[in-house]
């Protein structure tokens, strides 16, 4: 009880209603801590200390605090299984431990669940438009109006701030309102229709060969191929489309800088630039402008990349982003894998088809289609990923066996990064899942009243710092009674 | 500022045995409730708490805890024996924790090692919103639930579900009151249905089910034969063409079936007429018989015969056109091979995974389109680059749709070997074709084998749950002198029927709070079958005794104005109570 006690001595701890028993030295291993400050001789005026039972109260939970408690105990700090990542990692704060001395094997159970919340948050703040977690949604235009940095500040608003945000949620978030859904599916139906007339483009039954004939001093006809006028038509229709949409949303973006640096946009400017110089540069018929143009029409493929813009519209294709980024290391280990095999198997098919040649051929190359081992580099890949196209095959014994061999390892090569990559995914998935599927009114949990006079309060205000929670515990102990002594009086 | 001290001396030692000045203690009585503790013994494990925590979240069970009327009743004893003062809640104790845990953080989490649809009843009766489940558990917490829903959806629409056989009377609303009474056609039709429909029912109905199944492989065989060129007759036909005014006769060649393999059809379909006519004549509910997919099915399989063979007799040129049509329209024959889900369990689970997995169908669907169409492009370019280097190789990829199909060849890793890239450049193409590919269709795919894994082990422990369930019978009788259990089943009764609207259950009580003595009325009438009004002070009396004559320790159980369910411990409560009530 008092402030000479020995370190023998024992404490009671009561969290939640649980009594936890401890020598005070135990406390004591890890200094800085909030159970540590309970060995201090201030701790009965700055912690929830019940005289009578002679023991700290501390409003937590209980099972997790028994792992806690052991930390203290025996240096090692394991993760109750049966409770949540996130939960554990808020009791960890509060108790003023720092998460990396989770031990190595509970590490992975602790930050499983975090590391895909974390992922998803990371990936998804940025981007405005997603229907989950999606401020604008619950709050509506007061979202909006927070992320705009406008204050209703009792000024009348301009016709501009008005708008801003009700055009940009129009064209960003199909979820905003009705008009932004019309606006999706335009958007939508535009993004399908370009992508067709893309592809059919480049049908035999859409070109016209026009016989072109050309001063030059040589003097000969140049065939061109020029694609049908309807389907440029169509496809100007569509980069119109574009266009607006782009412009209204850099206009009613609310913050240029973001806009600009996402991929998407960038996207979106990239794959309306080729038409306006294509149709720029055809007025003119000079040498270097025929020159641009006929690699412009190279170019055009970057109009593909229009297919991204599915994304917003996707939750899906988000999810299948978020895994290629998150699973970059494993894409790596893949293809690493993959090289080792492809790179091992052509060259072992490469001398197996050379085994028996015939002695009269100088590069023994006539029987085989390998002739070289980059050749046989296609043959592998197409061999592992067991796709056969039947371009090439060994035809000799060794070669045949090697063949066999090659598509074994291809199975197992493929079959052991994959299973990583489709987790991550299914992690992402369920969890993008469970947010959607997560009922949007949601039955906020009040806060607690800021009654300075709860020690529970002092208790729970500094969760996320708790060396500065201590420093706050006492300020309050001494700044808040007078308030309400002054208020009696 | 004199107060102010006595505030920070109560606040250090809350409770403490020396009590502060008069003036203060009043005052911290009115303003410092809020750091009191609380203590609730859920199921026997001993929780403690602030009330200031439980009231974090109004409108719940616990927050009426921490009310000040609900402690009325026990604030004299209070300040002396604080230990006293628990509440009692007859539930489990290990989710309380999390849901405590709820009040103080604000996040909800559910446990790891606890089945979902558990969870789900503590937090109704607790009167949480299983919307506010933190994200990162709600998917463990929906899973259970998500497969349940999705089965009971399916299910009941299903008349020969194996399971629930016993309903069968119950759902031709024909009890087993007076059996004889009534006629043989309402003795029968149930028997009638369960011969044809479930069967499991009797060794009939068993042997039912296997001559129908015979008929379906027969019909189908027949249906794959009739198309192999050994079992066509070529006839000779004559016709009268009439072009203009000029008639003339017109000999064409017509393939036409054996017709060994159309009585057999025909034998077949006869019997599925049997089998459908009486399922419709004896099926208790004709809307849902209808509108069930499988039905609809029989009897389109069998409609193009019976056209087909009405309309053999006529030969002007709209019937043999007809005819014609008919002939396409014979494919429809092949959906009975649906008839077979009624025999197999797996292919019933199949169905639902499917209907459950539109989205994650959707979605593989919408990957592999994104993967044809960037591969289809690249490849359409990177070839014809590759070509123009090199116009000996005859350029495979003319164009991008004809580069899908070698797209999709090869993302499945089929490879039928039609088209290859032949330039370096073209093979780097198919070579990440090839990869993602694999990574596209194996990442969607497992999504769908695990609500097929979910399904088919649901379905599975549903077929090998014993079918006599013993039903758990609320033990109305034990305890029904405890005024607790009273309480506490017509709660949660109450929030179980409507788990969804526990905002409401809440607004009921606490309505019935405001006239407490309905309220005892009320839940005596529910719990105990009491259905004579009683005063105030009779109901009293009337609790006492049976709290006295049951209980060993002498606890009487009070039914205070407030909260139902909360136990306070001791005789004098009782005593203070009832000196209130006169």
């Amino acid at each position: 009880m008092t402030c000479s006690a020995s370190d023998s001595e024992k404490i009671v701890i009561n969290c939640g209603g649980i009594r936890h028993e401890t020598y005070r030295s135990t406390l004591k291993t890890l200094p800085g801590t909030r159970l540590s400050w309970l060995t201090e001789p201030d701790a009965f005026s700055n912690f929830d200390y019940d005289p009578k039972s002679d023991e700290f109260f501390f409003d937590r939970h209980p099972a997790t605090f028994a792992f806690i408690l052991n930390y203290y105990r025996t240096g090692k700090l394991h993760c109750p299984n049966d409770v949540c990542g996130p939960l554990f990692e808020e009791e960890l704060a509060f108790w003023g431990i720092d998460e990396t001395d989770v031990e190595a094997c509970c590490w992975m159970n602790y930050r499983q669940h975090r590391d895909a919340e974390e992922a998803l948050d990371s990936f998804e703040t940025p981007e405005p438009d997603v229907p989950e977690d999606d401020p604008a949604l619950t709050g509506g235009v007061d979202g909006d109006l927070k992320r705009l940095c406008m204050q209703e500040d009792g000024r009348k608003a301009t016709w501009w701030e008005v708008w801003q945000p009700r055009m940009w949620a129009l064209f960003e978030d199909p979820y905003s309102s009705k008009y932004a859904r019309y606006v999706a599916l335009a958007s939508l139906f535009f993004i399908l229709l370009s992508i067709s007339t893309f592809c059919l483009e480049t049908h035999e039954a859409f070109n016209t060969i026009y016989n072109k004939t050309e001063n030059v001093t040589t003097g000969n006809i140049v065939y061109e191929v020029v694609t049908d006028g309807w389907l440029t038509y169509v496809e100007g229709v569509c980069v119109i489309w574009f266009t607006i949409e782009v412009v209204a949303r850099v206009i009613f973006c609310p913050d240029k800088a973001e806009f600009f640096r996402s991929t998407l946009n960038i996207i979106d400017f990239v794959a309306i630039v080729p038409f306006y110089l294509e149709v720029a540069l055809s007025g003119l018929s000079s040498k270097t402008a025929k020159d641009v143009l006929s690699f412009l029409r190279v170019v055009r493929f970057v109009r593909i990349l229009r297919i991204f813009k599915l994304t917003r519209h996707f939750v899906g294709l988000r999810v299948l982003g978020h895994t290629l980024r998150a699973s970059t290391n494993e894409f790596l280990l893949l293809i690493i894998f993959l090289a080792l095999g492809v790179l091992i198997f052509a060259t072992m098919i490469y001398y197996a088809e050379r085994i028996g040649a015939d002695p009269k051929d100088p590069t023994a190359a006539a029987h085989t289609n390998f002739k070289n081992i980059p050749i046989g580099f296609w043959w592998a890949v197409v061999t592992m990923t067991t796709l056969g196209y039947g371009d090439m095959y060994p035809e000799t014994w060794s070669g045949m066996l090697v063949g066999a061999l090659c598509a074994l390892a291809g199975v197992l090569t493929i079959a052991m990064p994959v299973p990583v990559i489709v987790n991550n995914f299914g992690m992402y998935y369920s969890l993008a899942m469970a947010k959607q599927k997560l009922p949007k009114k949601r039955n906020k949990h009040i806060p607690r009243a800021p009654q300075p006079g709860s020690p529970n309060y002092c208790n729970m205000i500094g969760t996320g710092d708790c060396p500065l929670a201590q420093e706050e515990i006492i300020e309050i102990n001494r700044a808040g009674p007078p308030v309400r002594g002054e208020g009696s009086q | 500022m004199i107060s102010s001290v006595c505030v920070s001396t109560y606040r250090g030692r809350k409770s403490g045995n020396k009590p502060p000045s008069k003036s203060c203690l009043k005052e911290e009585m009115a303003s410092g409730e809020d750091s009191e503790k609380i203590i609730i013994n859920v199921g026997g494990t001993r929780h403690e708490t602030y009330k200031s925590t439980l009231r974090t979240l109004p409108g719940t069970r616990l927050a009426w805890l921490a009310e000040p009327d609900s402690q009325g009743c026990c604030s004299e004893s209070d300040a002396e024996l604080p230990s006293v003062s628990e509440f009692f809640f007859d539930r489990h104790p290990g989710i309380f924790a999390y849901v405590l845990n709820y009040y103080r953080t604000g996040k909800l989490h559910c446990p790891a090692d606890v089945c979902g649809p558990l969870f789900e009843e503590e937090l109704a009766f607790w009167g949480i919103d299983d919307t506010d489940v933190e994200p990162c558990c709600w998917m463990t917490y929906r899973q259970h639930r998500d497969a349940e829903e999705a089965l009971e959806i399916f299910e009941p629409p299903d008349p020969e579900d194996t399971d629930d056989d016993r309903d069968t009377p119950r759902r031709f609303g024909i009890e087993d009151r007076s059996d004889r009474s009534r006629g043989c056609w309402e003795v029968w039709r149930p028997k009638l249905w369960a011969l044809f429909d479930d069967p499991y029912t009797s060794k009939a109905a068993r042997v039912m089910a296997i001559i129908s199944l015979f008929f379906i492989l027969v019909s189908i065989t027949t249906f794959c034969l009739e198309t192999h060129q050994a079992f066509d007759v070529k006839q000779n036909i004559t016709e009268l063409v009439t072009e203009g005014n000029i008639t003339r006769m017109e000999i064409r060649d017509e393939t036409v079936t054996n017709s060994k393999l159309i009585m057999v059809e025909g034998i077949c379909v006869v019997w599925f007429t049997f089998e459908f006519l009486v399922r419709i004549i004896c099926c208790p509910n004709k809307l849902a018989f209808i509108k069930n997919t499988l039905n609809i099915i029989d009897f389109v399989a069998i409609l193009p015969f019976y056209m087909e063979m009405s309309l053999r007799g006529l030969s002007s040129k709209a019937a043999s056109n007809v005819l014609g049509f008919l002939r396409v329209v014979r494919f429809v024959r092949i959906l009975r091979i649906f008839k077979l889900t009624r025999h197999f369990v797996g292919l019933r689970v199949l169905g639902h995974t499917l209907r459950a997995s539109v989205n994650e169908f959707l979605l593989l669907i919408i990957f592999l389109a994104l993967g044809v169409l960037i591969f289809a492009t690249m490849i359409y370019y990177a070839e014809r680059i590759g070509v123009t280097y090199n116009p000996k190789i005859k350029n495979h990829f003319k164009n991008i749709p004809i580069s899908f199909w070698w797209a999709v060849v090869t993302m499945t890793t089929l490879g039928y070997g039609d088209m290859y890239p032949q330039t370096w450049l073209g093979m780097m193409v198919g070579a990440l074709c090839a990869l993602a590919g694999v990574l596209t269709i194996a990442m969607p795919v497992p999504v769908i084998v695990n609500n097929f894994g979910m399904y088919y082990s649901l379905a599975m422990a549903k077929q090998k749950l014993p079918k006599k369930k013993k039903k758990h019978t609320q033990n109305r009788d034990a305890p029904t002198d405890s005024a607790s259990f009273v309480k506490s089943e017509t709660n949660s009764h109450i929030d179980s029927t409507q788990s969804d609207t526990c905002p409401l259950a809440a607004e009921e009580s606490s309505n019935s709070k405001q006239n407490g003595d309905a309220n005892v009325a009320h839940s005596d009438e529910e719990g105990c079958s009491l259905t004579q009004p009683l005063s105030p002070s009779e109901k009293w009396s009337l609790h006492c005794s049976r709290g006295r004559g049951k209980n060993k320790e002498g606890t009487c159980f009070i039914l205070t104005s407030g909260e139902p369910s909360i136990h306070v411990g001791g005789l004098h409560h009782l005593k203070f109570h009832l000196a209130q009530f006169k």
